[in-house]
């Protein structure tokens, strides 16, 4: 049963999910009729999307840009992508058990969006078409910095996956009360369909209404908050620090003591121990989304440099009010249902129902059966968006990268491509399904930290080397982003979180919560170092290339616009 | 994607020579990697000041409940949506328009 409170946890991007302070077991739920039904009005809905867009859905470029959309809209695709229904159960848990840290999480998933607006997003517009491997191996030999952007998006997609499945299958049997085996099956039949018939242009809307629902109802959420502290900040967080020191007097504490840990909330706690660990964790996150293959995707659905900047200042924008929104709903939930047993067993304070379910308990304390069904609803739409944009990106490295660009060398027939790219969505949602399966019981906090490190290791360092520095060549790029991809997958399984949590060593070889502070340096050593010895007759033609490609990306000349055929 | 050269007399190749162009990459590279460090640096400080000085960041705001932590913490998340804005407002009003000036000239 830990392992499942530690599984949700990874969602989160838990590294370091012990500190993340979940309490309590998880057990399976009644069947909420309610949320069955609202989750079905979502599935007929973005069904209905899925047909309308699969008669539109003729051509590769449909399948993979989906046609464009504007700015505004790729922004709330974006914010879909990218906010996933744990973050939004995790994060307002642990703001729910030890207050300040959970904003830290918060911060961390948004500080990435700068980064990849100032240096990489306008470019990637100007240069891609359908991947991100497009721009990487612009000026390069297609076959290497392919097939290595390649297996690197089918790495970081196949953790990051694996524990969308894991935390998806949970959630749904604590949500709607559906077998483990049921919810995975569903996840991945859905995701299937969406992407096997609507390609881009459904997987795009799924995200756009994913990300509605969830900014509505959390605003919503936020307003019943705020309303019952007559819309003081300082109220709430009092009255917050009130409830936890009242809490702790019954827990046997002496007034001191409780005092001190009541007004503890407000500060920072044991999430952040040493600095090395807490700076190596934040780059993950900043740089890996960066890096994301899936985010990175969403910058071909745009027209032009103009609208991908937009789409970036709106993803910002909706991703941080989505994160200030759960902060305060955290300490509405503080407020609001600790001493209330039906939400809570007062006697350990631990939250009924698993140690995720603070805001649903919150929902069900402000809106009641209709508003708790609205939110679980809004949950399994969220884990739906998220699992179907990793689906699309994992099969266009497949079948642009690896079957159009390599084994037919940018010379493939585009109705056999768009065949290709269907059956591997076929392969991708069973392959899913079974990995939800075996990994159902294993510990997977790991995953989507793992994911983002080798993002920010392997991709972003190749990416900004190829788009900005003049002298990179193929092996420099191919290999030295490997090293990178390399570097952090073997520094996290010498880390606590696979060689103690996992492994079950005594102690860390690898002492830290995350390898981005070194493995990102790695990754932009060895394409420096390998570009620097390179002396083969490629590498003159690589170095000769990068005149055009630096005009191309700076002036948007040559542009493929999503609406092109 | 092929790569073929910058042979002289291709609009690229002219863009390239002209300083107006290089003017416009050298300061827009400025702008963006001066937003680029103030964001690490920013962040890096943040995520140091709750490693090294706790107590610091847990004190209270006016004497109330609120503390600097929670304000800073928030200050983080609107500042980052600050300096996007700051730079696509900058780079989809200034910098677009001497693109698409540039491109005009060379075009005709």
């Amino acid at each position: 049963m830990i392992r499942i409170a530690i599984a949700l946890v990874a969602l989160l991007g838990g590294a370091t999910a012990a500190h993340a302070g979940i309490h309590g077991t998880i057990v399976q739920q009644p069947t909420n009729w309610t949320a069955i039904l609202m989750f079905a009005g979502f599935v007929a809905a973005t069904l209905w999307i899925t047909a309308t867009a699969a008669r539109r859905t003729r051509t590769v470029s449909d399948f993979y840009t989906g046609g464009g959309i504007t700015g505004f809209q790729n922004g709330l695709a974006m914010a879909g992508d990218y906010c996933s229904a744990a973050s939004f159960l995790g994060i307002t848990s642990q703001i729910f058990n030890d207050g300040y840290d959970g904003l830290i999480y918060a911060i961390g998933f948004l500080v990435g969006w700068p980064i990849v607006l100032f240096l990489i997003g306008e470019k990637l517009r100007n240069l891609g078409r359908f991947t991100f491997a497009d721009v990487a191996s612009y000026r390069f030999l297609q076959g290497p910095v392919r097939s290595f952007a390649a297996v690197s998006t089918l790495l970081v997609v196949a953790f990051y996956l694996i524990a969308q499945m894991v935390g998806a299958g949970q959630l749904i049997q604590l949500l709607f009360g559906l077998p483990y085996l049921y919810a995975i099956t569903v996840v991945g039949g859905l995701m299937m369909v969406y992407v096997l018939f609507g390609g881009m242009r459904a997987t795009s809307w799924v995200q756009i209404i994913k990300a509605v629902m969830l900014l509505l109802g959390a605003t919503f959420l936020v307003v019943g908050v705020m309303a019952h502290v007559g819309f003081s900040f300082e109220a709430l967080f009092s009255k917050a620090v009130e409830v936890k020191t009242k809490v702790a007097l019954d827990n046997g504490l002496s007034p001191d003591e409780a005092a001190a840990k009541g007004r503890a909330i407000m500060g920072p706690g044991g999430f952040i121990k040493d600095p090395i660990s807490a700076l190596s964790f934040g780059f993950a996150l900043m740089l890996g989304t960066a890096g994301l293959p899936h985010i990175l995707m969403r910058f071909f659905t745009v027209p032009d440099a103009r609208e991908a900047r937009k789409s970036i200042l709106w993803a910002t924008v909706w991703i941080g009010y989505f994160y200030a929104l759960t902060f305060i709903l955290g300490f509405g939930a503080i407020v609001l249902i600790s001493f209330n047993p039906d939400y809570v067993d007062v006697a350990t304070g631990a939250l009924r129902g698993g140690g995720n379910m603070a805001v649903m308990h919150l929902a069900h304390a402000i809106g009641g059966n209709l508003f708790l069904g609205f939110i679980s609803a809004v949950a399994f739409a969220t884990i739906l968006a998220v699992v179907a944009g990793l689906t699309l990106s994992a099969a266009s490295a497949i079948s642009h990268d690896i079957y159009a660009s390599v084994i037919r060398k940018g010379d493939a027939d585009p109705v056999k491509e768009l065949r290709v790219s269907r059956i591997t969505t076929i392969l991708l949602g069973i392959t899913a399904i079974i990995l939800g399966i075996v990994f159902q019981k294993q510990n997977v906090a790991f995953m989507v930290s793992l994911a983002f490190a080798l993002a920010a290791s392997g991709n972003f360092p190749v990416l900004v080397m190829s788009l900005l520095w003049k002298d990179c060549t193929t092996k420099g790029a191919a290999w030295g982003g490997a090293i990178g991809l390399l570097t952090a997958f073997v520094l996290t399984v010498l880390s606590p979180v696979i060689w103690v949590a996992v492994f079950g060593y005594a102690e860390a070889i690898f002492p830290y919560s995350s390898p981005a502070l070194f493995s990102v340096p790695a990754g932009f050593l060895g394409i420096w170092l390998i570009s620097l010895l390179d002396r083969s007759p490629r590498a003159a033609i690589d170095k000769a290339g990068y005149p055009l490609q630096r005009v191309r990306s700076e002036t948007g000349i040559g542009v493929h616009s999503p609406a092109d055929h | 994607m092929s790569t073929p050269s910058t042979a002289d007399g291709t609009v690229e190749a002219r863009i390239a020579a002209d300083p107006r162009y290089t003017a416009l990459v050298r300061e827009r590279q400025r702008f963006s990697w001066t937003l680029t460090a103030i964001t690490v640096l920013v962040y890096s400080g943040f995520i140091s000041l709750i490693a090294f000085d706790k107590p610091f960041m847990a004190q209270s705001i006016a004497g109330g409940a609120t503390s600097l932590a929670v304000v800073l913490g928030i200050a983080m998340l609107i500042g980052t949506v600050a300096i996007c804005a700051i730079y696509v407002h900058r780079a989809n009003g200034r910098y677009d328009a001497r693109v698409a000036e540039l491109l005009a000239g060379i075009d005709a």
